[in-house]
This record gives structure tokens, C-alpha cells and sequence, in this order.
């Protein structure tokens, strides 16, 4: 499989009368962890479940693996793992139980690999799930996403609940089993710090739009901030070549990101006087793009 | 603004058995006491006894709550929690007892005498403890292939009452027990020719398992997004639609078979009485409606391209059924309802579950507002 094993073009959905998402294109590339950034309500879960084929956009479309995601077939299934925000589904189970039920479905289930994970975060297979923390639940329904070896994990903010240590050891693990097997990994968060741990591309939802798509390694090269004073950004242009976002601060003066092309110069005002040129982290970027 | 107290009560439940606590509640006194107003003899003694089965669910339900509330609190450390739960005992006692028994001495003056039984309602709060004896959880035994039928695979993601359980599991040599216990006072009933207490008999069975059906489905339901996906998401199931029809299928087919059957039953008792052939045909025509009105919601959900959004529509199909069930099993005798007052009764039980439904609706918005601990912070 040569192409994106998950893509989306122009998806534009409306809820109620509001927009939820406006017109977001997505195209994951193969082996890639895509971490998807943005603040509560930005549309991360509805981005999620349409490219998944659990919603219908209203326009544009989803693909997965090839297939639309409307009509993913039985064998894209197989190879798709799925781990929602608050898995509690086959509750009144037992964790091996349930971990069998499950691991039926699958052809390439990983039992050994399963027993590995449950002795070493001291999970016992006779527990009831509904017994347990959220932080063991979610621990297996990462498990139960994992063993399948999918090529393709989609994890709808998978440690929000979860305590920082927990999270790291989640995160941890995910990144180590996707990078050992290959598998493309899209994940929602809105916690910077997660994104820097583990991804290799970013994109930011804000507004309902999407507002950045990179690779991480590029970021600081591609993309910047200028904090232009409040005497010169009254001589500013409207739009800048490459704006991403502009903030008016408190002080009258702008803080703007822009992004170029590599290799390319950056827009005019950025060696100017007045305007100071920064290399924002990647904390920084993500709160100016959706301030 | 919502005073600190049901706010409270609410936070110690959680959304989910809040939800249930509030269905059975105004379902269960609403209509018992404009049933009861009705100044019918027979629909009194139905009132009083609906909501005295009521009151100890809602309790039972509350003893679930409560309980993984103290756990909770127990792990967080959470402070003042005793204080918040006696309160929220004090004002689950204010509702389940005190203000019921009010409310049937103001409006049913004549009849009422069983209404007492509801002290006994705080007994549900050991329900519980009193399961774990007797609890069993279906063992898979190998599990479900993934070649099996879909509607097998689905029942087990909605539950433990829906789950398929194989002969020589012990969940089902249970459930054989629990019949055989349960058929005998009904045999002896029918066998002494009191037909009319057969009838009481199946109406609260009828109720209790309507309620343990409905259980295992709110819980589903309640965590829609997340269950949805996920068996959306499971290889096996089929195109959408067909996976769409598969859940309707599991979703409804057990509790409506089960429920049905203790119709028939109650029909065939109630066919011994000479004048019953217009109640059996009102009991015909009631069915048939609710067979075609939900045959209509689930070919309208079938022409959807999506995989999840059914939801409301199937849990309103699953709401209308003791709207059937209830008055078709209503004991008949020599004071019998009439046809007028029997369609009254009818429309108040659709009314009454509509009114539910939007307490469900409410309540689901009232559990988003900050958690009460959190007040001040």
C-alpha cells in the first residue's frame, strides 16, 4: 500500500446549524504518528469519526486504506485499530474475557503480546473491567488497539484522563510498539507536551479549520513569529504572504506567524525595524495559532 | 440556578444512574398517581403496586449509584463526602417514600391502603449486596467466532442481559433455576383458579424484566459514542446498514420475545373470562400498532449511510414498550375498566413516558455543570 492509509479532502459538517468543520483536508503519510492539536470543541472528535466513516460529512470525503470510509470493508477493519476517549465498552466483562471476545475478530491478534502488557502493568485477567481505574482501562483498550497489529491507530484523545505519569507510560508504549511495527498513527490532544513526546507531524484544528499541518523537525525552520511593535503595525499590510494567525496584544502591538516555504525568504516586515523575529516552540505556535 | 442539594444528589449518582433514578421516578409515580385518580378500583390497586415495584428499583438503582460513588470518594479522598451522602440519602428517602405517600393520600382518596408498602422501599438499597450471591457472569468459553452472527457479536457489546450464553455455562443453568422457581407460584395460582393473581404475577414480571432489559441498554447507550465506534469499527458485522439492522434486531428481539410471551400468557388467562373478547382485541390492536410504528423508525434508520446515529430512536421504541405491556397486563376482574377509561389509561401511560424522556434529556444536561466539590475553586 503505496498511498496515505488515511486521508480526507474539503470535509465541511454542520451540526445543529453550526459549523463544525470548514472544509479540512488531511492526508496521513505511511509509517507517520500525527498528533491532532486543538482546544475543546474545535472539532477533533467529529474530524475523527468522519474520517473513520462513524459520521457522514456533509461534503468531501474520507479514505481509509483505500476505501472510502463509508464503506470500509471487513479486511481495512482488521488491519484498523481504534481507541475512543473513554473506552467502557464490554464493561460487565472480565479483562481476559473480553480480550479473547475481542481478539476472535482479528486474525493477527497478538496473544503473547497481550499477556506481556497485562503482567507488566499488573493487570489480572479475572478482573472485571467495570472494576477498574480509568487509567488500567485505558491501558486496555491501548492493549486491545495494539494486539491487533493494525497498520493504521486512531486514538481520540487517549490520555485525557490520565494522571502525568500514566500518560507518559501510555504514550510510551505507543510510540514504541507503532515505530517497531510501522504502524501510522493518528492521535488527538490537546496537550502540548504529549505532541512533543511522540509525534512526528502535527496539525492544529482551531476554528473548525485547520491551521497547520508540518512535520515536527520542520517546524522551527519553517515557521516563525514576529512580534511587531505597536508603531509598526499600524503601517502594516492587511495579509502578510504565509500568515498563519495574528493576535493584536494588550500593548497595541501584533503577534504574527508566519510560515515559508523551505528554503524560501521570509515575508517582508520580518528584518524590519520594529518587528522582532522569534523561533517559537512548539507550545508557543499552538497558542498563538489558537488564541 | 439549581440549589446545592440536587446537584449533589446528582454528582453522587453520576449521569448515567441519575438518568434511571429519574425515569423510574416520574414514570413510576406520575403515572400510578393519574392512574390512580381515575377512581377505578382495579387501576388503584395497579397504581399502588406499580409504584411500590418502582420505588424499590429506584432504590436498588440508587444503592448501585451510591456505592461506586463511596468508592470513588474512597480512592480520590474526596473531603466531606459523608456529609453529602447522608444528605443525599435524606433527600432520596424525602423522594421515595415521604412525598409519594403524600401525594397518594392528597389525590386518591379511596384504596390506597397498599401505599404503605413503600417503606419497604429502603430495602432496595440492599438489593446489591444481596446480587453478589447470586451473580454469575456469562462465560464465553472460547468466545464468539467472528464468522458467528452479528447480532450475537452486538448483544454481547450491549450487555449482560442480552448476552448469549451457552448451555453448559452457568449463567444458564441459573437463569433454568430462576424460571422453574418463578413458574411455580404461577402454576399454583392457575392450578387454585385465581387467574386474576396469575395476572398480578406476570404484570410485575413483565416489569422486571422490561426494567432488566432497559438496564443493560441505558448503560449502552449512555456511553454511545465511544460503544458505537467500537462495534463499528469490529470486523464481521457487514455494510452499515445491515450492521444497522443487526442491532435493532439484538436490541429489541430478547426483551420483546420475553415480554410478549408473558402477554400471551396473561391473554390466555384472561380469555377465560366471558366478556374479555373486546379487551383482547383493543390488546391485538395496541400491538399491532406498536409493531408497525416501530417497524417505521427502523427501515427509516436502515436508509442512513452512517454508522452510529440510531440511537434515540431505538431507545424511544425501547421507552414505548410497557406503554403496551403495562395495560396489557392489567388484572382484569368484576371492576374492570371501561373502554373509555381502559384508552385513557393508555394515553397516560404514552404521556407519562414522554414526560420521562424529557426528564432523561434534562438530566443529561444538568450532569455537565461543575461538579459540586469543585465550586469555589
Amino acid at each position: 500500500m503505496g498511498g496515505s492509509p488515511l486521508r480526507c479532502e474539503g470535509i465541511f459538517k454542520r451540526y445543529d446549524g453550526n459549523v463544525v468543520l470548514n472544509d479540512v483536508s488531511l492526508s496521513l503519510l505511511p509509517g507517520a504518528i500525527f498528533g491532532l492539536v486543538g482546544r475543546n470543541g474545535a472539532g477533533k472528535t467529529t474530524l475523527i469519526q468522519i474520517l473513520l466513516g462513524l459520521l457522514q460529512a456533509d461534503s468531501g470525503s474520507a479514505v481509509v486504506m483505500d476505501e472510502p470510509a463509508l464503506a470500509m470493508t471487513d479486511a481495512s477493519k482488521r488491519r484498523l485499530g481504534y481507541v475512543p476517549q473513554q473506552p467502557e465498552t464490554l464493561g460487565w466483562m472480565h479483562v481476559g474475557d473480553m480480550l479473547n471476545f475481542v481478539g476472535d475478530f482479528y486474525p493477527m491478534w497478538d496473544q503473547p503480546y497481550v499477556e506481556d502488557c497485562l503482567k507488566r502493568w499488573s493487570i489480572a485477567p479475572s478482573r472485571p473491567l467495570s472494576k477498574l481505574s480509568p487509567g488500567e482501562r485505558q491501558r486496555i483498550a491501548l492493549i486491545r488497539a495494539l494486539a491487533i497489529r493494525p497498520q493504521l491507530l486512531v486514538l481520540d484523545e487517549p490520555a485525557a484522563a490520565l494522571d502525568p505519569v500514566a500518560r507518559r507510560d501510555l504514550l510510551r508504549e505507543l510510540a514504541l510498539r507503532a515505530g517497531e511495527s510501522g504502524t501510522t498513527v493518528l492521535f488527538s490532544t490537546h496537550i502540548v507536551s504529549d505532541l512533543e513526546r511522540v509525534a512526528s507531524h502535527v496539525a492544529c484544528l482551531h476554528h473548525h479549520k485547520m491551521v497547520l499541518i508540518a512535520p515536527m523537525d520542520d517546524l522551527k525552520e519553517t515557521h516563525a513569529l514576529l512580534q511587531v511593535n505597536s508603531d509598526m503595525a499600524e503601517q502594516l499590510p492587511g495579509k502578510l504572504p504565509g500568515e498563519l494567525s495574528r493576535r493584536r496584544r494588550s500593548d497595541g502591538g501584533l503577534s504574527i506567524i508566519v510560515v515559508r516555504d523551505s528554503g524560501a525568504v521570509w515575508p517582508a516586515p520580518a528584518g524590519e525595524a520594529g518587528v522582532q523575529f522569534e523561533s517559537p516552540g512548539l507550545e508557543d505556535l499552538i497558542i498563538e495559532l489558537t488564541s | 440556578m439549581i440549589s446545592a442539594a440536587p446537584r449533589e444528589l446528582l454528582a453522587t449518582f453520576g449521569a448515567d444512574h441519575a438518568a434511571m433514578l429519574c425515569i423510574f421516578y416520574v414514570y413510576g409515580l406520575g403515572s400510578a398517581l393519574l392512574i390512580g385518580s381515575l377512581e377505578v378500583p382495579a387501576a388503584v390497586n395497579l397504581a399502588t403496586g406499580m409504584w411500590v415495584a418502582g420505588s424499590l428499583a429506584t432504590m436498588t438503582v440508587a444503592a448501585v449509584a451510591i456505592g461506586r460513588f463511596t468508592l470513588s470518594a474512597r480512592v480520590l479522598r474526596l473531603p466531606g463526602c459523608g456529609r453529602v451522602l447522608f444528605r443525599s440519602y435524606a433527600l432520596l428517602l424525602t423522594l421515595i417514600v415521604i412525598i409519594p405517600i403524600a401525594l397518594f393520600r392528597i389525590f386518591i382518596p379511596e384504596g390506597r391502603e397498599l401505599i404503605w408498602a413503600t417503606l419497604a422501599a429502603p430495602l432496595g438499597l440492599l438489593c446489591p449486596k444481596l446480587m453478589k450471591f447470586v451473580r454469575s457472569l456469562p462465560r464465553l468459553e472460547g468466545g464468539i467466532p467472528s464468522n458467528g452472527l452479528p447480532t450475537e457479536t452486538i448483544r454481547m457489546y450491549i450487555g449482560r442481559a442480552f448476552a448469549p450464553v451457552s448451555f453448559a455455562s452457568a449463567a444458564f443453568k441459573l437463569r433454568i433455576l430462576s424460571l422453574v422457581f418463578w413458574s411455580v407460584p404461577l402454576l399454583l395460582t392457575v392450578a387454585n383458579g385465581r387467574p386474576r393473581a396469575a395476572q398480578w404475577y406476570l404484570a410485575i414480571t413483565a416489569i422486571l424484566v422490561w426494567l432488566w432489559f432497559m438496564n443493560a441498554l441505558a448503560q449502552f447507550i449512555q456511553c454511545r459514542d465511544a460503544s458505537f465506534a467500537e462495534l463499528a469499527l469490529l470486523p464481521g458485522l457487514g455494510h452499515p446498514r445491515s450492521q444497522r439492522w443487526a442491532l435493532y434486531c439484538a436490541a429489541l428481539a430478547p426483551p420483546l420475545l420475553a415480554c410478549s410471551l408473558l402477554a400471551a400468557i396473561s391473554l390466555i388467562l384472561m380469555s377465560w373470562k366471558p366478556d374479555a373478547a373486546d379487551q383482547i382485541l383493543l390488546h391485538g390492536l395496541i400491538l399491532l400498532f406498536l409493531l408497525l410504528a416501530g417497524a417505521g423508525v427502523v427501515t427509516a434508520q436502515l436508509f442512513r449511510k452512517d454508522r452510529t446515529r440510531l440511537t434515540r430512536s431505538g431507545l424511544l421504541l425501547q421507552l414505548s414498550m410497557p406503554i403496551y405491556i403495562w395495560p396489557s397486563l392489567l388484572p382484569l376482574s368484576q371492576h374492570s375498566p371501561s373502554w373509555f377509561k381502559y384508552t385513557i389509561l393508555g394515553l397516560l401511560f404514552a404521556g407519562m413516558g414522554g414526560v420521562a424522556i424529557v426528564a432523561w434529556i434534562q438530566l443529561r444536561k444538568l450532569a455537565r455543570l461543575p461538579h459540586p466539590f469543585l465550586d469555589g475553586t
